[in-house]
């Protein structure tokens, strides 16, 4: 049976691996140099600022060891919060701190750290634990996303997030990331969390996927994953595309979250975005790259040309309309 | 564009190296396989030596002697050489059949090295070799040369000792063989007062060896100490066998201390007799240190040819491995076969999609295992992997800092390693000294990567990422330790290049993992429906008017 799907190949359905992620679309477009813009979340906050995006408020930033103990003192203001490494990756070493109870924090999921616990995760995110290629960090404390209850029915202890994946330019494939009681509070694929596809040219949610298995409800709140419409999407896809112009990285992904009194906001972005979201939308990402290359020189597109692109291209692909928004 | 240039240029590596070495094969008759049956050998003895001081005027000639192998009914010496240069030298034959070289040099000033090197050949029957009846032996403490007693006077303790213990010996045995027997058991009775007394009187630091040889001597018995070298396997720093011969019947025989049984000596090559060291220095100032090598001869046509050449002689047979020391190509042996290695991890990784610790940790855990067996390597490496990430645990509890608790997991990967030495040791196990060959820091970062990892994303990943770097390692060493392989890399490091070539070529593979296939399966399958779905949606064409 593997045999025979192996002989047919990924090929035939534009499905694309990593190998071919890495040498077709991130070697050529993402220039090593522009890195550091997406890796070092401080640098990518100030980009989006400057550029008008969103990002959550930052509380402070922790720098030295000696600071460690004074997350409680920067956080007094708030009673909730996130901390995170500056240049973590895969949401690895990131801590939802929802209240300061006494002197220990209570994470979204109620799990309680002590002052101790929180000055030794300090250290370990300074020291370099978390962050890529191993060399010493800092830790970022910044605002926790109240998110929209717009996914309120299919979100278990944490915060649900867009990730949008952006090709020279024009949003190509996105998904709604949801977190579940096995990723402890994080939207992260390959910590448990599910990934939803998400159609398009109107922004409502198809196919779930979690781990390698395809889910249809979500497994803690068992209500549908399907047709649901994420609010503002047009803007969503602007912000994602922006981007592109701010970091010049021809192909990344662009973690987006909805808070409920602020509205979208970027979260990070990723110089190599994962390859299972084509799992989510049941779609080869080739397929839609094609579409854009078909298109030649789009550098002189304007705004308006790459999301009316993006939001009409891929209309007609087969399984697009077998889902309708709800009412 | 980028693309084709990778395959020009690997194409003309790849056609470098399999003409080079097509051009050893066919014209200089370099052999493509290596010798199954291993009956040639070469030795090397290495002698370094160092000034210990400044040399003045005045200060005599630096003189030292050195052991040279002897060949035997077994051993056939085929090729020998002695290169020292700046040195004079000559070979004299000494008491006891052994052959010694005498270097002598005006003066020494910094660091001087001297190579001795042989081919060894294994007969595989034996030649007859004519025996010489030796000398009876001269011992002082024999009957015959002790000096009278006198009148009144008591025999020193130490004759009356030797006699007992003869006598003894002799009341026990019926023939010489049992008598030497006997004479051997009582020698290695260090408890027996008479033994004690012969040790305190003659010198303390005598062997139960050299305490037989004493007795069998004083019997008027020829015997001798032999020293040698086993030829089972390759020895990077090689260590001499001792043991005790006893001319009887008209016959040097062997005795093997373990069992007590005679037998003609087969199983080393006799280097010296007798129980000088290895290497004398016999005038002058200087620090002398020496090592012998073994190494298996895979190739006895070509390095003869090789050897004979010398110098001027093809430029492919100077610029040969086969030319270096031989510790040097022992070395090399190894080291040229890492690429091999890393070329299948880079298989493994871009084509199969196996996942491991670190990019290289398990070419140089294979390379481990070379030395400790592929079996015993796994379980160590388990065991140690396995405490490691206890104790590291353990470690978090006590919150150190990242780097002093690498340090500190690292400290502990020398312990267990130390300990496992000890303990194997003790149960009489050999893997004692190839532990040592573990790579600790690599060991380290896997326990501290496989922890971050079973914190993240749970066990069942962490294990699973940590059997999938064993089986790549495991895959490397089989790689690495192929025979056939391994003699034509050394034999044609041309080949390097069209490793490099495959390199580079693994490097602008761009198709999918072997493991996305099963990764995407349900994709696949999914997306086959939709568009079935989809062409039952279309509106048959019309038919052709």
């Amino acid at each position: 049976m593997l045999l025979r799907d192996m002989r047919e190949g990924l090929s035939r359905y534009k499905i694309m691996g990593i190998n071919a992620r890495n040498r077709d679309f991130i070697a050529p477009n993402n220039r090593r140099r522009n890195y550091p813009l997406v890796d070092d979340k401080l640098l990518t906050k100030k980009l989006a600022l400057d550029a008008g995006i969103q990002v959550p408020e930052l509380y402070g930033v922790i720098e030295f060891i000696n600071q460690a103990g004074q997350v409680a003192e920067i956080a007094a203001p708030h009673k909730n919060f996130v901390v995170k490494p500056c240049r973590g990756s895969g949401g690895e070493g990131i801590m939802v701190i929802q209240n300061v109870i006494g002197t220990s924090f209570q994470k979204a999921n109620g799990e309680l750290v002590s002052a101790g616990d929180m000055q030794y995760h300090m250290t370990n995110v300074l020291g370099g634990m978390y962050s890529m290629s191993g060399r010493a960090d800092r830790a970022i404390i910044e605002y926790a996303v109240q998110f929209d209850p717009v996914f309120n029915e299919i979100t278990y202890q944490g915060v649900p997030d867009i990730r949008i994946i952006v090709y020279k330019g024009v949003p190509i494939m996105a998904m709604l990331r949801l977190p579940t009681r096995r990723s402890d509070g994080k939207a992260n694929l390959h910590k448990g969390g599910i990934g939803v596809g998400v159609r398009m040219q109107d922004g409502v949610t198809m196919y779930g996927v979690q781990g390698s298995s395809f889910v249809n409800e979500h497994p803690e709140t068992l209500k549908p994953l399907a047709g649901r419409t994420i609010p503002q999407w047009p803007f969503l896809l602007e912000m994602a595309s922006k981007f592109y112009d701010i970091t010049k990285l021809g192909y990344v992904g662009v973690d987006i979250v909805l808070d409920k009194h602020k509205g979208p906001m970027v979260l990070e972005a990723n110089a190599r975005p994962g390859i299972a979201i084509q799992i989510a939308n049941r779609r080869g990402l080739l397929s839609r790259t094609e579409k854009v290359d078909a298109k030649g020189d789009i550098s002189s597109w304007t705004m308006a040309d790459r999301l009316d692109f993006a939001m009409s291209a891929y209309r007609d692909e087969p399984g697009a309309d077998l889902f309708a928004a709800k009412v | 564009m980028r693309s084709s240039q990778v395959w020009v240029l690997a194409a003309i590596l790849a056609l470098i190296g399999l003409l080079t070495m097509l051009y050893k094969h066919l014209v200089l008759e370099f052999p493509l396989s290596p010798n199954t049956t291993y009956n040639s050998w070469y030795v090397e003895a290495r002698v370094d030596l160092s000034s210990t001081e400044k040399w003045r005027k005045g200060d005599k000639p630096l003189l030292f002697s050195m052991q040279l192998p002897h060949a035997s009914d077994r051993f056939v010496l085929v090729d020998e050489n002695i290169v020292a240069r700046n040195f004079g030298y000559e070979i004299e034959k000494q008491q006891g059949d052994n052959r010694v070289a005498m270097f002598s040099k005006r003066r020494i000033d910094n660091q001087e090295t001297i190579f001795y090197r042989a081919i060894v050949y294994e007969l595989d029957s034996p030649t007859a070799v004519e025996i010489m009846a030796p000398d009876l032996p001269d011992s002082p403490y024999s009957k015959a040369s002790r000096p009278p007693v006198e009148e009144g006077q008591k025999e020193q303790p130490i004759y009356v000792a030797v006699d007992a213990l003869i006598e003894e010996a002799r009341e026990k045995s019926a023939s010489p063989k049992t008598f030497v027997r006997e004479i051997y058991k009582l020698a290695r009775n260090a408890e027996d007062d008479r033994i004690q007394l012969i040790r305190d009187t003659v010198d303390t630091r005598m062997h139960a060896t050299d305490i037989a040889v004493l007795l069998i001597e004083a019997a008027e018995i020829p015997t001798r100490i032999a020293h040698g070298l086993q030829l089972t396997r390759d020895q990077r720093k090689g260590q001499f066998v001792d043991w005790l011969e006893v001319f009887i019947n008209g016959k040097w025989q062997a005795i093997d201390p373990e069992k007590y049984t005679f037998g003609l000596q087969d199983k080393y090559i006799v280097w010296w007799y007798g129980n000088k060291p290895l290497h004398v220095l016999e005038a002058g100032k200087a620090k002398v240190e020496s090592y012998v090598s073994v190494r298996q001869n895979t190739n006895d046509a070509l390095t003869r040819a090789i050897w004979k050449s010398g110098q001027g002689g093809n430029a492919f047979l100077t610029l040969s491995f086969y030319n270096l020391p031989l510790d040097t190509q022992i070395l090399f042996k190894v080291l040229l076969m890492i690429p091999v290695g890393g070329l299948m991890i880079a298989f493994l990784r871009q084509v199969v999609g196996v996942k491991t610790f670190g990019t290289f940790m398990p070419v140089l855990v294979a390379l481990a295992f070379r030395e400790t067996g592929l079996i015993a390597g796994l379980l160590l490496f388990m065991l140690v992997v396995g405490l490691g990430l206890v104790i590291r645990n353990y470690f978090d509890q006590l919150k150190l800092l990242l780097v002093p608790r690498l340090t500190a997991v690292l400290t502990v990967v020398v312990i267990v390693l130390g300990l496992l030495a000890m303990l194997t040791h003790q149960v009489g196990l050999v893997v004692g000294l190839s532990i040592s060959l573990f790579p600790i820091v690599i060991l380290t970062m896997t326990i501290e990567r496989m922890t971050l990892m079973w914190e993240e994303y749970g066990s069942r990943e962490a294990l699973k990422v940590g059997f999938s770097s064993l089986f790549a390692a495991v895959l490397a060493f089989f790689a690495m330790n192929n025979e056939t392989l391994g003699h034509l890399v050394f034999a044609f490091p041309e080949l390097l290049l069209v490793v490099l070539a495959l390199a580079m070529l693994l490097g602008r593979y761009n198709h999918y993992k072997l493991t996305e296939y099963v990764r995407f399966r349900q994709l696949q399958r999914s997306l086959r429906e939709l568009e079935a779905r989809e062409a039952l949606k279309r509106p048959t064409p019309p038919a052709a008017e």
